[in-house]
């Protein structure tokens, strides 16, 4: 059984786009949200989806997930290391 | 109408945008689209929920009742007898507690393009499967006055599965480090090396000869090929997603486990959640319920918040609550009272449950209001 190089899934139904912030939209992500980087929902440092965007601790990521209800609806995450 | 709907974009979620696309006729004059457009939004945010609403009560709710009326616990495979999956409320329960080991790990396999048209899919589903040794031996003998072990094979079966004479030498030979194996025909010799032979080696031999894993995917105990539609797929009982996507011929956009946790590591939290409500999902179709699938992302937003599967026990996602008298409300409350006690720990008292102990107006509705002085 042949096997393939290619170790990446990015493009499997499952996965959504995860899109790395910038500093300075980072900072008008949490003046909206009226909150600080603690407060939103984690993604951790090791995680498959984000492996080879070289993250670190307190990069903040944008989900673009499919939804059944609102088609495509975005979520934010934050890097934490475990 | 394009240029006026761009306005809308950020308001409005891009599922409704198309349905006012698709029902608006031809050649309405922007204005009018406009007046659509603002009648949309305008029943759009007067139908979200209210800050303050209790929307985890009210999921716990829905998924609840409709869970007492559930039945059939598994499904069979139509052809393969041990082939049966957990289906109904247990199987809601191990994806909502967040179990390790699941009942019946199995996975749906998608083929890329030549090998989906259903030729040659017997023989590829049987060369995914995991085979032992065992399977192509017909008997086995051990010769006490030779001190050797004499092995039937069925070379019919092995030519099927194509595997070669020398790759049966490796694993044996791999078993003890003073053997030799060879191979006649059809039986395998295995042989001591050197001057001490002991028969006791020769029977450890026997006995491991049997297990030793021989070709296929480690975990995949079972195989079926299924038409689903216009291309065939390969269901199996047992996981290993991480190898299975790395075959060459294996469709890697949709392969799915219904492992939740091999999900996550292999493909990341955000695919995690979205499989979690995709079997949830699943349970409740085929149940005949109707439970509004927000429900079930809010429960999977919730277990899957911190980076990694939080189960709702009381070692998992309750475990994270920062006040000791929500946590000693869930699950052994005298456990966590006293340990909280030891270290001193402080209860701020901000949410639901600790304010309801105490007869106190509680954080939800017009109850999360509080008056500040600038």
């Amino acid at each position: 059984m042949a096997k393939r190089k290619a170790k990446n899934y990015n493009h499997h139904t499952l996965v959504p786009k995860h899109e790395k912030l910038s500093e300075k939209q980072k900072n008008d992500l949490l003046k909206e949200f009226k909150c600080n980087l603690g407060e939103l929902p984690k993604l951790l440092a090791t995680d498959a989806a984000i492996m080879d965007m070289n993250p670190k601790v307190d990069d903040v990521f944008k989900i673009h997930r499919f939804s059944r209800t609102e088609g495509i609806s975005v979520f934010y995450r934050v890097v934490v290391d475990e | 109408m394009e240029s006026t709907l761009k306005n809308y974009k950020d308001k409005l979620p891009i599922k409704l945008l198309d349905e006012i696309r698709e029902n608006t006729p031809k050649g309405v004059s922007s204005s009018r689209v406009k007046k659509i457009a603002d009648a949309v939004l305008e029943e759009f945010s007067s139908s979200q929920v209210e800050p303050g609403e209790s929307v985890g009560i009210v999921s716990a709710e829905s998924l609840g009742e409709p869970g007492t009326q559930m039945t059939l616990n598994t499904f069979h495979f139509a052809g393969v007898a041990e082939m049966n999956v957990t289906m109904g409320l247990p199987r809601i329960i191990e994806i909502l507690d967040g179990r390790k080991k699941i009942a019946t790990p199995m996975m749906e396999i998608y083929l890329k393009s030549p090998y989906n048209k259903g030729k040659d899919i017997k023989k590829i589903a049987e060369s995914i499967k995991e085979s032992e040794l065992k399977e192509f031996i017909i008997e086995v003998d051990i010769n006490i006055a030779e001190i050797n072990i004499d092995v039937k094979l069925n070379t019919a079966k092995l030519k099927e599965a194509g595997i070669k004479d020398q790759e049966i030498i490796k694993v044996v030979e791999k078993l003890s480090k003073n053997c030799t194996a060879k191979i006649n025909d059809s039986s395998l010799l295995i042989k001591l090396k050197g001057k001490d032979q002991n028969i006791n080696e020769l029977y450890k031999i026997k006995e491991k000869i049997k297990s030793i894993y021989i070709s296929g995917i480690k975990g995949v105990s079972q195989v079926l090929p299924v038409r689903r539609e216009d291309e065939f797929i390969i269901i199996t009982a047992g996981t290993n997603l991480k190898d299975i996507l790395e075959l060459e011929f294996v469709d890697d956009k949709k392969t799915v486990s219904n492992d939740i946790y091999e999900i996550e590591s292999v493909l990341g939290i955000e695919a995690a959640r979205q499989a979690m409500i995709n079997e949830i999902f699943k349970v409740i179709e085929t149940q005949g319920l109707n439970i509004d699938i927000r429900h079930i992302m809010l429960v999977s937003d919730v277990i899957c918040n911190l980076g990694k599967i939080k189960g709702i026990t009381r070692y998992g996602i309750v475990s994270e609550k920062p006040s000791v008298l929500a946590r000693a409300s869930f699950e052994t409350p005298i456990r966590h009272l006293i340990n909280a006690s030891m270290i001193g720990e402080v209860d701020e008292l901000n949410s639901v449950i600790e304010n309801v102990m105490l007869n106190q107006p509680i954080p939800v509705g017009t109850g999360i209001m509080k008056l500040y002085s600038k």
